[in-house]
């Protein structure tokens, strides 16, 4: 399973369905809210064993899956040995 | 699981309790009922409110936790936010707050942020589309000071949680006490921020041994912000939060409803009302924060939704301090009363 849909599965997971396309930001959309956001940051780090930075959790790094696939890889990126 | 008594214990007694019950009896010979009003506005202290239960219990956790920052969140015309900044600073902690930005501040909103600023908090703007996911922006500030080696304490949206909730089974338990051992009511009537005090009384007739055989009342939420699904979404996270720090579980009761139709009430509409409940009652509710919530029981009388013969208490939350969100209404509102009492053709 690539990011994107380990992503789209978090998302499913904690009980919201963003767009098949991908398209429109996932706040105006409804389906990131204030109570969502902190079940999302959960399950993105369960699901990628991961500690998301806090000064990294930036609206615009959740405003699609795009941003959030981005977050994710930029997180990876800095937990790999050497990096 | 019950809470025992110790648990509801207050180390940090800020507020003036017990706060008065009284009746009203010119609505109560009207509509047939006795209606209580719950003088939660006497708590005192910087204007307290309810809200000033909720705060005794979590700022004595944040002293346990040797806090030396408090964050806490709401809008310009918070109360929350007036009180934390108050009281974080009579106990020698710095107050961060994040503030929803509005398009334009009306004055009563310009009082409160001044206020909050004479009581040397620091205010955070956060934009519309940052308040969506405001959650972020309290970890990113949380974060800040813990790596500034300040040990931050979060009062959340509403003192939600459970501390603030011991707060609000603490007035429930003062109702029981001053009825003598009793709860006669048949109707609570609450206005409804966060829907944290609609938990609290919800949870307290599954949690208080001496309520948890009783016949737990009809509550009734008045929505001021929220959806009323949002609201019930609210109250439905908060008991999972309390049944996964208690690992007992609890869950909404079906006697909770919510009512959003007085939810966002126009200035017109809270100046006519003022105006009204004022003439006819002598009372002066805040137009923000309780009056939405008493019309709305006021159209519940009108129309039977509370029937006659029933024992409703209205929970009068805080003191009037938003008179300036409808002052430039409350003219023609004065006026049209008037107009309509016959008194102005007197004139």
């Amino acid at each position: 399973m690539n990011i994107r849909e380990a992503i789209l599965e978090v998302f499913r997971q904690i009980g919201r369905e963003p767009r098949p396309d991908g398209k429109g930001s996932l706040v105006d959309q409804g389906i990131l809210d204030s109570l969502s956001i902190l079940d999302l940051i959960s399950g993105l780090e369960q699901r990628f064993d991961i500690a998301l930075e806090d000064e990294m959790l930036t609206l615009d790094r959740f405003e699609s899956i795009s941003s959030i696939e981005q977050l994710v890889r930029a997180t990876l990126d800095l937990a790999k040995p050497g990096s | 699981m019950t809470i025992a008594p110790d648990d509801l214990q207050r180390c940090l007694p800020l507020a003036n309790l017990p706060t008065p019950i009284e009746i009203c009896q010119l609505l109560s010979q009207r509509y047939g009922v006795t209606l209580h009003l719950k003088r939660d506005d006497c708590t005192g202290g910087l204007h307290g409110g309810t809200k000033l239960r909720a705060l005794e219990h979590l700022l004595h956790q944040a002293e346990e936790e040797q806090a030396s920052d408090l964050i806490t969140l709401g809008e310009a015309t918070s109360s929350q936010c007036r009180l934390v900044a108050a009281l974080g600073r009579r106990l020698g902690m710095r107050v961060h707050l994040l503030v929803r930005e509005a398009a334009t501040l009306a004055p009563t909103a310009v009082d409160n942020l001044e206020m909050m600023e004479l009581l040397g908090a620091e205010i955070i703007f956060l934009t519309q589309s940052e308040w969506q996911l405001y959650p972020l922006a309290v970890r990113r500030l949380t974060g800040r000071l813990q790596r500034a080696g300040q040990r931050p304490y979060f009062i959340p949206f509403g003192c939600a949680g459970r501390p603030g909730t011991r707060g609000i089974l603490g007035l429930v338990q003062e109702l029981y006490e001053q009825q003598e051992q009793s709860f006669p009511f048949t109707q609570v009537v609450i206005a409804a921020g966060s829907g944290g005090t609609l938990f609290g009384f919800d949870l307290a007739f599954k949690v208080l041994p001496e309520l948890r055989d009783s016949t737990p009342p009809q509550l009734l939420g008045l929505s001021l912000d929220e959806s009323a699904d949002n609201l019930l979404r609210n109250i439905d996270r908060y008991f999972l939060e309390w049944s996964q720090a208690t690992s007992c579980r609890v869950s909404r009761s079906d006697h909770i409803r919510v009512d959003d139709r007085w939810a966002k009430l126009d200035p017109e509409a809270r100046a006519a009302g003022l105006v009204k409940v004022a003439s006819e009652l002598g009372e002066i509710f805040d137009p923000l924060y309780v009056l939405p919530a008493f019309l709305g029981m006021l159209s519940m009388l009108e129309d039977q939704t509370l029937p006659s013969g029933a024992s409703i208490l209205f929970l009068v939350s805080g003191p009037c301090l938003h008179l300036a969100s409808c002052r430039d209404q409350l003219g023609p509102a004065l006026a049209a009363a008037s107009l309509a009492s016959g008194a102005g053709d007197r004139a």
